[in-house]
């Protein structure tokens, strides 16, 4: 969280589709990290707290699948991977390891923030629970 | 003494005595009766004894003429004669004509003298013929063996003569036993023999002719021809009894000498007619062998061959079986004798000795052998040896030159035999693997799957296997070759040939491999590749070709190709299609987030058309990736209508600016079908929009029928245009891969391939009825599901 909003780093090798969703997002409150690459994105969790993950599942050098796996060894924050019409076993496959959800290319902004509010307040709700717990 | 003196023998010595003993007398005569009358007072009248003596002078001396004519030979009587005429004659000549009686009384003497003379001399001659005769005959007796007798009956008198003596070896001067005392001249056998002929010739007067063994007084027994022969008088009576005996010792023996040539000689030809026919070794030797103790013209035979395992052997005995018997286990065991090691060493060929004694020491057959002639050879035909044959000869006959020589020829015969044996096994053999190399071949390229053929230099066909035969579809070799090319191959494929031709002509390099298309008598085409060489074939530089039928691989090839083509651009459909995600992405989100603002009107609409175009174009995106993807989808029970329906939604926009008009006539109750609905959208918007294009072309604005029926269990949607139509032909390739009547660039081709594609997997089919100015109709029919049939699956 920054400045109570809730932290999403998307990771796409495409320039466009960054802006896009950073644009997208951002207008819907969100605040926004990019990285343009798998590598990029486990730099950028590595330095800063991040509340969701958007990732495309084809990149190069290190795809969506790879990326997933190694954030999962660290990390538990939501992901979901972006997909390309066509991705059924890469979906399936991505599920299978750790991602949460997945939209599909081209989406429509209202879905996409839907899904991830979904996703955010699910965490929130544990997130919750778990500083009540300490608290108390 | 006298006697001697007397004899014949003598005789010249004898006659010169007498002459001089003559000469004398005459003297003494002469002078005597002369003498007398000189004595004085001497008258011959007076004294009788005188006159007698002196009367008689004449007779007396004719009478010592005569009788020396008579007793010492006709020269002596005319020597005396002539003297006493030279010492008479003169004086009575010389008292002529005075005394003429007297001279008369002379001559009568003289002409008796000289007839008393000549016929002395012809006794004399009747005599040494007589004598010469006799010595001729006993001389003839002496040298044929011969001997006579006679036996007269009446004063039982025998008489032998001489040649009768040397046969037997009688005395020449001790007279001859009588017949009842000769049994000890005779075997036991032949005394039997001869009394019984002798009797039957007493009783009826039968001659007789026999052989007898008869014993000489020396002990020597020899073989005899005894004859007898009767002379009986006007009553029947026998006078005597008479005939010969003669030694045939000798002529017994050379003629056995002769049969036992004969023997051989006949041995020789059943050989020799043996040896023509005889294919096998060891009955050769068999039969050789009992051939040769046939007859019993020999007493020892055997042959031994030599081979590489069990040596094979052959032989026999006329007199010893036992003993022969254990000498053929000895040479099949390969123990040889002495004499078979000798006739073995290099440069002899044969051994023939009269009884070899040491040639046998140490032998099983020593004994037997020793005291025969032995004859060994080696069986050799031009510097092979076969193996060795023994020949024993029988007791008593030896070998001569000319039997040794026969038994060479013998020897050689069998071995030329025995190479024409093995010349034949080998030809046989030669014959055999002929054979089966011809039938390797015949298997190898007559029975290959491949087919096989050789043509000359000049492109005739000398040969073709069943395979080829069978590919070009003809029943004969001849066939083959009556048939020209220009009716066997393809159009294209004969000018491919011909250019062949002319290159090799030319000498120009022509690919050893290449393909052919031909059309097979029974009207199929195939395609097959062709491989061909150098072949040196009956002797001379030829070629051969070879042929595999590819025409399925052809087919599967092309497939394949298609296939490949298919995965290819459906990769690479699929590549771009993921590649237009991202920039649609972009440009469906940006119009969106730009019509979240305030925009003018007429931005706004126009903005309105990039965000819808930009929909579409992923929608289309998305269609390529169906098309794309390999795996068969699940199918559900659905309505045919839906994806009908999703498609024209899709379209309608299109149509609108195209002024094309769809109705439908979708029957209310229509069954479901089990199908994928992507897939069936897939079908229905290709023929859609196919339909759209073609009235487009035509006449920029089109109408659109669909219908959607049941008919007999199934469901049947028709897509009717009314554009201009499809041609015949066109319509045989419709469905086919990358046909496409569209410009280049316009269409891939592949749409109407896949619609039949996803119809057959679903089970239906698709066509197109059209006719052209008419428009088109394309037609697709899907089985109906059948609810009842979901339970049974359950069930």
């Amino acid at each position: 969280m920054i400045e109570n909003k809730a932290v999403v780093l998307v990771v796409d090798d495409e320039e466009y589709i960054r802006r896009l969703v950073t644009r997208v997002l951002s207008d819907a409150g969100y605040a926004m990290i990019t990285a343009a690459s798998g590598k990029e994105a486990l730099e950028k969790l590595a330095e800063m707290p991040i509340d969701l993950v958007l990732m495309d599942i084809r990149m190069p050098e290190l795809d969506g699948i790879q990326t997933l796996t190694l954030l999962r060894k660290q990390y538990s924050i939501p992901v979901i991977m972006v997909t390309g019409l066509g991705d059924v076993a890469s979906i399936s496959e991505a599920l299978s390891i750790g991602a949460d959800d997945y939209v599909k290319k081209p989406f429509q902004s209202r879905e996409l923030i839907a899904r991830i509010e979904a996703k955010l307040r699910r965490v929130r709700t544990i997130t919750q629970l778990g500083e009540s717990d300490e608290e108390s | 003494m006298l006697r001697d003196w007397l004899s014949t023998e003598n005789r010249s010595k004898r006659d010169n005595t007498v002459m001089a003993v003559m000469l004398l007398a005459a003297i003494v005569f002469f002078s005597s009766s002369y003498t007398v009358e000189m004595i004085p007072n001497f008258s011959a009248v007076e004294s009788p004894l005188f006159q007698l003596f002196h009367g008689s002078s004449d007779l007396i001396a004719l009478g010592i003429i005569l009788f020396t004519a008579h007793r010492l030979g006709t020269r002596t009587g005319i020597t005396g004669a002539v003297v006493y005429l030279a010492l008479h004659l003169p004086y009575s000549f010389l008292q002529f004509p005075n005394d003429m009686p007297e001279l008369l009384r002379i001559l009568f003497t003289i002409l008796v003298t000289f007839v008393g003379i000549w016929l002395i001399k012809q006794r004399d001659d009747a005599e040494t013929k007589l004598k010469l005769a006799n010595d001729d005959l006993e001389t003839a007796q002496r040298l044929t063996k011969i001997g006579n007798w006679k036996w007269d009956i009446p004063s039982g008198k025998v008489i032998w003569s001489k040649g009768l003596r040397l046969v037997n070896g009688w005395d020449m001067q001790k007279p001859p036993p009588p017949f009842a005392e000769m049994s000890s001249f005779y075997t036991p056998d032949s005394w039997k023999k001869l009394n019984e002929a002798v009797t039957k010739a007493f009783s009826t007067g039968e001659s007789y002719d026999l052989e007898v063994d008869l014993i000489r007084t020396d002990g020597r027994q020899i073989k005899t021809r005894t004859r007898g022969e009767a002379n009986v008088d006007s009553k029947g009576k026998m006078i005597d009894l008479h005939g010969s005996i003669q030694d045939i010792t000798d002529s017994k023996r050379a003629e056995e000498q002769i049969r036992h040539m004969a023997n051989m000689l006949m041995i020789i030809r059943n050989i020799n007619q043996l040896i023509t026919r005889e294919k096998d070794s060891e009955k050769l030797i068999q039969q050789c062998c009992e051939f040769l103790l046939e007859r019993q013209s020999l007493d020892e035979v055997w042959i031994l061959l030599f081979d590489t395992e069990v040596n094979k052997v052959a032989g026999g005995s006329n007199i010893a079986e036992q003993e022969c018997s254990a000498f053929l286990e000895e040479l099949k065991a390969g123990r040889y004798p002495e004499c078979l090691m000798q006739v073995l060493a290099p440069g002899k060929r044969f051994i023939a000795q009269e009884k070899p004694g040491k040639l046998h020491h140490g032998c099983v057959m020593a004994d037997i052998h020793s005291s025969k002639d032995t004859f060994r050879s080696k069986l050799e035909y031009e510097g092979r040896i076969y193996g060795v044959i023994g020949i024993s000869g029988k007791s008593g006959i030896s070998f001569d030159a000319e039997e040794r020589d026969l038994l060479n020829e013998l020897a050689g015969d069998i071995s030329f035999a025995l190479e024409n044996i093995r010349q034949e096994k080998e030809r046989e053999a030669a014959e055999k693997a002929r054979r089966i190399s011809e039938e390797n071949f015949r298997h190898s390229v007559d029975d290959s799957p491949l087919g096989i053929r050789i043509l000359d230099t000049k492109g005739e066909t000398v040969y073709a296997n069943m395979a080829l035969l069978e590919m070009y579809g003809f029943s004969s070799f001849e066939e083959l070759n009556s048939t020209p090319s220009h009716r066997i191959y393809t159009p294209n494929a004969y000018i491919e040939h011909r250019k062949r031709v002319e290159k090799r002509n030319r000498g120009e390099y022509v690919p050893s491999r290449y393909q052919i298309s031909i059309v097979r008598r029974d009207g199929k085409v195939r395609h097959l590749e062709v491989l061909r060489k150098d072949v040196i074939w009956n002797g001379t530089l030829q070629f051969q070709q070879l042929y595999q039928d590819i025409t399925e691989l052809k087919t599967l090839q092309e497939q394949l190709i298609v296939q490949d083509r298919l995965v290819s651009i459906g990769q690479l459909v699929s590549g771009v299609a993921h590649e237009l995600n991202n920039p649609l992405t972009s440009v469906i989100g940006f119009s969106e987030l730009l019509l979240q603002q305030d925009l003018p009107d007429g931005i706004r609409s126009d903005l309105t058309i990039v965000s819808e175009e930009a929909k579409r174009t992923s929608a289309i995106v998305k269609n390529l990736l169906t098309f794309a993807r390999q795996q068969p989808q699940e199918k559900m029970p659905i309505r045919i209508t839906e994806p009908l329906q999703t498609v024209l939604l899709l379209r309608r926009h299109e149509q609108n600016v195209n002024s094309v008009t769809v109705n439908t006539n979708f029957d209310p109750v229509l069954p479901l079908v089990m199908a994928n609905t992507s897939q069936l959208q897939q079908v229905f918007f290709n023929i859609v929009t196919n339909a759209e294009f073609a009235m487009t072309e035509a006449h920029n604005k089109g109408r659109l029928s669909i219908t959607a029926q049941k008919s007999r269990g199934y469901v049947e949607v028709a897509i009717s245009d009314d554009g201009p139509g499809i041609t015949p032909e066109n319509m045989k390739r419709l469905f086919s891969p990358f046909f496409t009547t569209k410009e280049l660039g316009k269409g891939t081709g592949l749409g109407l391939s896949i619609c039949q594609g996803i119809v057959a997997e679903h089970g239906g089919r698709i066509w197109a009825e059209s006719e052209i100015g008419r428009g088109a109709t394309f037609k697709i029919e899907l089985p109906a599901y059948d609810l009842s049939q979901q339970d049974k699956k359950i069930n």
